[in-house]
């Protein structure tokens, strides 16, 4: 069956191709012709491949082969913080005291054969919009599916939402998906503005768990209502990605992240819906990150492990974007267990990340009302704002429940109730201070390319090795380590003074 | 208050506001497939082991401010403490170890859970399970015993002082809002600074 739809697509696809001209001739069913327009930030220029489920980083740990720190902290990590153990399945003592776990575990509901008649799509995607928002999500919109878009392999993904699952039925072929689901549905829900202001701390965490919980639920939500209106839905097989950027939730920065509207990067992809519904898709938006990010960099400077590119645009699977380096953004969560879990650097310090207020709404809408001339002065203009009213890097101070980022982290080996709580490492040092303190440092962070000099040094072949690799880095583009080892002289020599 | 208005009115018009010919089936319409309602899975989900590592608390008030910032920055709308009396309890609610304190939250709706049976309508439920799965697990990840259901929750809120009953039964409180839904109230051993009932 699907190699007939197979090749019905193809054909089509070769039939469609033969007057533009655009086709590259081999008859695939996804060729660039036909790609979706996905937004100034993403250009699809040549074969845009499927990605592998399996080949997904969490997948990729799972096996093991992102060494042993990461192994542990995904599988073996108890934080010694309360809350944490609550707002996560994989950081949980026991599973059953997270929300994640209980939607996961929540038996699912049967499609009501009574399907719902509908005369006029618009009003139904309307409607499902309302839906969303009244359960609780704060973006929300229907991308059209693309079969690219569909995760390839024999697995279905571990998107990082802590879900045990794998979707339900059959793993099916993604043309066959793609015709009969044509699509999904992407929501997200927004982190706290005022808690990830403590980005790399404990408060930062519990914005970012918390809602990624809620989304979870939203979803579970939106699903029972679509099938409690007679559709299906498939969920877990969608990239959230791609979809996200097809259905105009935002546009894809530097940091690796959607920049939306309203709130910035500060929001969660979940796991989209695939649903055969009858929906109007809705276009990418344009809010000039295109632009910014050419200008602004300044995640790129941030960065606590330089995985972010201070170079342009590569070409990665047949898509021109900036690109981070997953792998070293991954690897420093092994090392910082007792102060945070999740970064959030680079969504804090991002321009577009501000309070849903007038003066953000006017920024943003005079940007998008500029022409593509003149946006780069305007750019210039934002981040000179930006600049001088919240700093290049924030760090306000934030206390919370029982968290005061203004203590100053200290690494202890055991012992105390968290990374920054007050049995563990004493008091702020000035209560009236507005400076929060996070860990680590910029200037100390460039861990996994001194751990690689030190192995390489003692292997004897350290004046081998290094230019070597930065070598081969900047010739794949792949890895984004060449903008760091440009200063890597003075950081190192920073990082020889911190230790 | 112009802005607010045109603001409302601007959104009823991008919405469809009543228009949407199916809200009224999403507020009201009992589900084919009780399933498909998550409400009752979360209010069941199975309580988990409690911490070994009992973390001290020093003080009650602090740890009972702690308490209510939680639960309301998790979705409830109050978020009150009483102490637990006798006659709160439901038959065969109390446990061998008897539990000091309560929590209860109460949700704003829209709708009336008991009344609004679609999922849409079973919503302030639902938040008001979210809430207290968080707060009961956070109390037993503290190291403290924490279940939920064992006594009456309406009873529990006027001890709280989040409010007076009318004579339907239905709690009033301060915030404005058609109905306030109260979910069920979460009994600990928790130390806890209980709030002071209404006059």
């Amino acid at each position: 069956m699907a190699t007939q739809i197979d090749e019905q697509t193809a054909t089509q696809g070769e039939a469609q191709q033969g007057p533009n001209g655009n086709g590259n001739g081999n008859g695939h069913p996804a060729d660039s012709s036909e790609y979706p327009y996905l937004g100034r930030s993403v250009r699809v220029v040549g074969r845009w491949e499927s990605v592998d489920a399996s080949n997904t980083p969490h997948e990729k740990n799972k096996r093991g082969e992102l060494g042993k720190p990461l192994f542990n902290w995904y599988f073996n990590r108890t934080p010694k913080d309360a809350l944490s153990r609550i707002s996560f399945p994989q950081s949980a003592a026991d599973r059953r005291h997270t929300l994640q776990n209980a939607v996961t575990r929540a038996p699912k509901g049967t499609v009501n054969p009574d399907r719902i008649a509908v005369t006029d799509p618009a009003a139904l995607t309307r409607h499902i919009k309302r839906v969303a928002s009244f359960f609780g999500a704060d973006v929300v919109g229907i991308a059209a599916i693309h079969p690219s878009m569909i995760y390839g392999g024999s697995r279905a993904p571990d998107d990082g939402t802590g879900a045990q699952e794998s979707g339900g039925g059959p793993k099916a072929d993604s043309t066959e998906l793609a015709r009969k689901y044509p699509y999904a549905i992407c929501l997200s829900t927004a982190w706290d503005y005022n808690l990830i202001q403590a980005h790399r701390h404990h408060i930062g965490d519990h914005a970012y768990h918390f809602s990624q919980a809620k989304l979870q639920l939203v979803y579970a939500n939106i699903a029972a209502y679509i099938r409690e209106l007679g559709y299906e839905t498939i969920q877990n097989r969608v990239q959230c990605m791609p979809a996200a950027l097809a259905a105009g939730i935002g546009e894809l920065g530097r940091n690796g992240m959607l920049i939306t509207d309203k709130f910035g990067s500060r929001i969660h992809l979940g796991d989209p819906i695939l649903t055969n519904m009858p929906l109007i898709p809705d276009k990418p938006l344009d809010i000039g990150v295109e632009d910014f990010c050419q200008v602004c960099r300044k995640c790129a400077t941030t960065c606590p492990t330089n995985s972010i590119s201070m170079e342009g645009k590569v070409v990665h699977n047949g898509v021109e974007k900036y690109k981070i380096n997953w792998e070293t953004c991954y690897r420093l969560r092994a090392y910082v267990l007792d102060f945070w879990e999740v970064c959030l650097t680079c969504v804090t310090v991002c321009p577009y990340t501000k309070p849903n207020t007038w003066w953000r709404t006017l920024a943003v809408e005079s940007l998008k009302r500029t022409p593509y001339a003149l946006r780069p002065l305007a750019v210039k203009t934002l981040k000179f704002l930006d600049d001088t009213f919240w700093g290049t890097v924030p760090r306000r101070r934030v206390q919370w429940l029982n968290y005061d980022s203004g203590i100053l982290p200290v690494k202890k080996e055991h012992g105390g109730s968290n990374g920054h709580g007050e049995g563990a490492h004493g008091e702020a040092t000035d209560p009236n201070s507005k400076v929060g303190y996070y860990y680590p440092l910029k200037e100390n962070t460039r861990r996994f390319e001194i751990m690689r000099e030190r192995a390489s040094r003692a292997k004897g072949e350290g004046s081998k090795a290094g230019p070597t690799e930065s070598s081969q880095t900047v010739q794949t583009g792949t890895a984004v380590m060449s903008g760091a080892d440009k200063v890597s002289p003075v950081r190192e020599g920073l990082s020889k003074n911190g230790r | 208050m112009v802005a607010k208005f045109g603001r409302w009115l601007l959104g009823r018009w991008l919405t469809g506001g009543s228009r949407d010919p199916l809200w009224d089936h999403f507020i009201n319409r009992t589900p084919a497939d009780p399933k498909n309602n998550l409400t009752p899975a979360l209010q069941g989900a199975p309580e988990g082991r409690i911490y070994p590592v009992k973390t001290e608390v020093s003080d009650p008030q602090t740890m009972s401010q702690q308490i209510k910032e939680l639960g309301q920055w998790v979705g409830a709308d109050l978020v009150g403490i009483a102490a637990l009396q006798p006659d709160h309890l439901r038959p065969g609610g109390q446990s061998d170890a008897p539990y000091p304190f309560a929590v209860v939250c109460a949700i704003a709706s829209d709708y009336d859970p008991r009344e609004a049976k679609g999922l849409g309508g079973q919503l302030a439920g639902q938040n008001g399970a979210v809430v207290n799965h968080h707060l009961r697990n956070y109390i037993r990840e503290l190291g403290y015993r924490a279940s939920i259901g064992g006594a009456d929750p309406l009873a529990v809120a006027v001890a709280a002082g989040l409010g007076t009953l009318d004579r339907h039964g239905r709690l009033v409180t301060k915030i404005r809002s058609s109905y306030m839904h109260v979910a069920d109230a979460i009994l600990t051993d928790l130390p806890l600074a209980p709030d002071v009932p209404q006059p």
